[in-house]
């Protein structure tokens, strides 16, 4: 697995300003579709931002383009 | 020869070929420096971001509770939760199987919770308590599972049965054991190569039915 840089993010904002300051910029929650693409080496993400300690357990409607991710609640 | 060419350069420009000499080493080595700084420990500094940042080149300190073991470590963030635990930590009982998420052999408990350990870095579980299959047992007295598993011979080789134990204790803690067809359901994500799925099931639904507390 290619290094990365890890970021727990503090808030929402700060979890999609995270996204936005780098091309491969990638969320993390549970990893199950993330961690095994990256121990293959198929996805090499640059930046990985947990978002496990956000409150975003009750409702999250989220639309992805390209690296765009916009995240209402 | 050469003798004679020392003569014929004037000691003062001797001198600043020297002095030259040394200002490029000086400054060689600290574009060298700076080179090999990591650039997102740069970044980082330039950015000044709030959040709890790890940069990509270093070790991260790490808190975790290992089996009613407070721990202090320091990882990789790339490190996986199942290679800290087998390699750092030395707890070889937590079984590294397909290494993909798809055997179940690597499971373990984080907060209570099962979770799949080569799925998970361990940088993410900060804090948190975890218990693997060395932290099952009280002392030299088997846990109620592990007991049913030995009783009902609920492996042969032995490989995925950490994992299985595991899950097993979870699937009652959650209230899944309620059926043999429900165990099957929720113990579907640990795989037996060896086939022992009837008697794993058989050790299950008898400490669920035992009233063991778990």
């Amino acid at each position: 697995m290619k290094q990365f840089q890890y970021i727990r993010a503090a808030n929402q904002k700060a979890a999609i300003s995270s996204l936005t300051k780098s091309t491969s910029a990638q969320f993390i929650a549970g990893g199950t579709n993330l961690i095994d693409l990256m121990k293959r080496g198929i996805t090499s993400p640059d930046t990985i931002i947990d978002i496990n300690s956000l409150p975003l357990r009750h409702r999250i409607v989220c639309r992805r383009s390209k690296n765009w991710c916009t995240c209402t609640q | 020869m050469s003798d004679k060419n020392n003569e014929s350069i004037p000691e003062k420009e001797c001198k600043n070929v020297n002095e030259s000499r040394r200002d490029f080493l000086k400054q060689t080595s600290l574009l060298t420096g700076l080179a090999l700084t990591p650039a997102a420990v740069l970044k980082a500094a330039e950015d000044k971001w709030d959040e709890d940042f790890a940069s990509s080149l270093e070790k991260v300190p790490l808190k975790l509770e290992i089996n009613e073991v407070q721990k202090r470590i320091s990882v990789e963030p790339r490190v996986t939760l199942l290679d800290l635990l087998r390699e750092q930590i030395g707890l070889t009982g937590t079984k590294k199987g397909c290494d993909y998420g798809q055997c179940g052999a690597c499971t373990v408990h984080v907060d209570g919770k099962r979770v799949l350990s080569c799925l998970s870095l361990a940088i993410m579980h900060q804090g948190q308590k975890v218990t693997t299959i060395e932290g099952l047992a009280n002392g030299e007295n088997l846990h109620p599972m592990q007991e049913a598993f030995i009783k009902h011979d609920g492996f042969q080789c032995g490989y995925c049965t950490p994992g299985q134990i595991m899950s097993a204790v979870a699937c009652i803690r959650e209230g899944h054991a309620n059926s043999e067809a429900e165990v099957r359901e929720y113990m579907s994500g640990n795989i037996c190569r060896c086939g022992a799925y009837p008697n794993i099931v058989d050790a299950i639904m008898e400490v669920k039915e035992g009233g063991h507390h778990i």
